[in-house]
């Protein structure tokens, strides 16, 4: 089997981190941060310390502006909900992912509107003027991708964040499919929100996710309930990362996240997309010379993509390109891929497109086998 | 050397855990206990047991703008 769908998820995960969920569910089995016993305190000691590796891992000022939630779809709805109101308006951009176009549909209910900046790949600074000429006086929120995760185009998130900060807007930035394929530094960047998938490039279990923030205290909560503090009051607790932490935290995920981002730390992240690049960059070359491949873009510079690919064939539907790779045991991912306006964006809402992704894991035998799959595909 | 024992209620987990790392990196002896009726906290949550140096240990949590919500002197049966 290839499995070369791992922007969707990663797989497989590294040894450390199956050991470390192995260990967690044998071994961490009571509730962390409720009790008082050693086991309690040993879980929350776990979850403790993964905040802190990804505090570390991100540059954040420290592990109580690392806050759990199921994914990165949750961490955006969390600063969504919590933080716009009635009349406010949020630029985005025009290859969004539907984790943040349908919460902002749904907000349109509340008066809550949005424009999208149009893309310019290799262009940061048409980008940039873009997401500027959006900017109205009721902005209160610029909201985009770090990469797109169906082209891998990757936006200039430090500029646009320096130019919201200008305006006096924050930004939230969904790096669901960079985080572990391009270094993210929240000194220097000074991204307000910073929305993670934890199971990803960050290769955790799948039912982790992370916002990082420094704006915790003033974000109002979309879920209340127990967190093991001030259990007197019916209030909710304004402590961070508590605060939206309510009720039981996926304990075993968690520690397998933390054994993900110990994982990047011992391998480095910039060593990893450099593997993946050069099998993308390899890939690339192979499907120009197939004739009746069809692709979107340029040869993806990592300066200004992310190391995924993705391609059509000409006269077919995309899964029914990957319903001939399944056949071959290659796993790749076709349709939509949650993400309608990035395929409006290529013209590909008709078909959409099979995209690839490798891993840390990949081998250029699995490239090489899926070009020779391809190759034999005719056009119908 | 002082021996006087102290136990600091902290507003979360989370801060009971960074106050701990910070002070036994200053090898200061300290540990995480479950504080079971804080008027403070409003309920339950968690302190850190301060085994020495509590004067000391109060001035690195405040200028790591650690907030100490409230101090107890350690009874023998607490």
């Amino acid at each position: 089997m290839i499995y070369l769908d791992n922007a969707a998820t990663s797989y497989p995960k590294p040894q450390s981190v199956v050991a470390a969920t192995n260990y967690a569910i044998n071994s961490l089995g009571a509730n962390p941060g409720r009790s008082g016993h050693n086991m309690s305190i040993k879980s929350a000691l776990e979850i403790y310390e993964c905040r802190k590796s990804i505090s570390k891992f991100f540059y954040a000022p420290g592990p109580e502006n690392v806050i759990f939630t199921l994914n990165c779809t949750q961490a955006i709805n969390f600063v969504f909900k919590g933080l716009l109101k009635p009349g406010d308006h949020v630029v985005i951009s025009c290859i969004e992912h539907n984790a943040i176009t349908r919460p902002l549909k749904a907000l349109e209910e509340l008066g809550i509107t949005f424009s999208e900046a149009k893309v310019y790949p290799k262009d940061n600074e048409a980008t940039l003027g873009a997401f500027r000429d959006a900017i109205n006086s009721k902005t209160a929120l610029i909201a985009c991708t770090h990469a797109s995760n169906v082209w891998g185009i990757r936006l200039p998130i430090s500029r646009i964040c320096a130019m919201a900060h200008e305006y006096g807007i924050p930004m939230l930035v969904d790096a669901a499919q960079s985080a572990g394929h391009i270094p993210i530094n929240l000194a220097e960047t000074k991204i307000d929100y910073l929305c993670l998938a934890g199971h990803k490039g960050l290769y955790g279990p799948m039912g982790t996710g992370v916002l990082i923030t420094t704006h915790g205290e003033s974000l109002s909560t979309i879920i209340q309930g127990g967190t093991g503090l001030n259990s007197e009051s019916y209030l909710q607790t304004d402590v961070i990362p508590e605060k939206f932490e309510s009720g039981t935290q996926n304990l075993i995920g968690i520690a397998g996240l933390h054994a993900g981002i110990k994982f990047l730390n011992k391998i480095k992240v910039e060593k990893i997309a450099q593997h993946e690049h050069n099998l993308i960059n390899y890939l690339y070359d192979r499907l120009t010379e197939i004739k009746n491949v069809e692709l979107y873009m340029d040869k993806p510079d990592p300066k200004y993509f992310v190391p995924l690919l993705s391609f059509n064939i000409t006269g077919m539907h995309s899964e029914a390109v990957s319903e001939i790779l399944n056949k071959h045991q290659i796993y790749v991912r076709a349709g939509l891929h949650c993400a309608p306006a990035a395929h409006k964006f290529c013209n590909t809402l008709d078909r959409g497109a099979v995209r690839v992704c490798p891993s840390a894991f990949t081998k250029k035998q699995d490239i090489d086998t899926l070009i020779n799959v391809v190759k034999k595909i005719k056009s119908r | 050397m002082e021996k006087r024992k102290e136990v600091f209620i902290l507003s979360s987990i989370t801060y009971v855990m960074k106050a701990k790392d910070l002070l036994k990196s200053k090898g200061i002896k300290c540990e995480t206990i479950r504080v079971p009726n804080s008027e403070v906290l409003s309920g339950c949550g968690y302190g850190i047991l301060i085994h020495e140096k509590v004067d000391i240990a109060e001035k690195i949590l405040t200028n790591a703008n650690i907030k100490i919500l409230e101090k107890k002197i350690m009874e023998e049966n607490l």
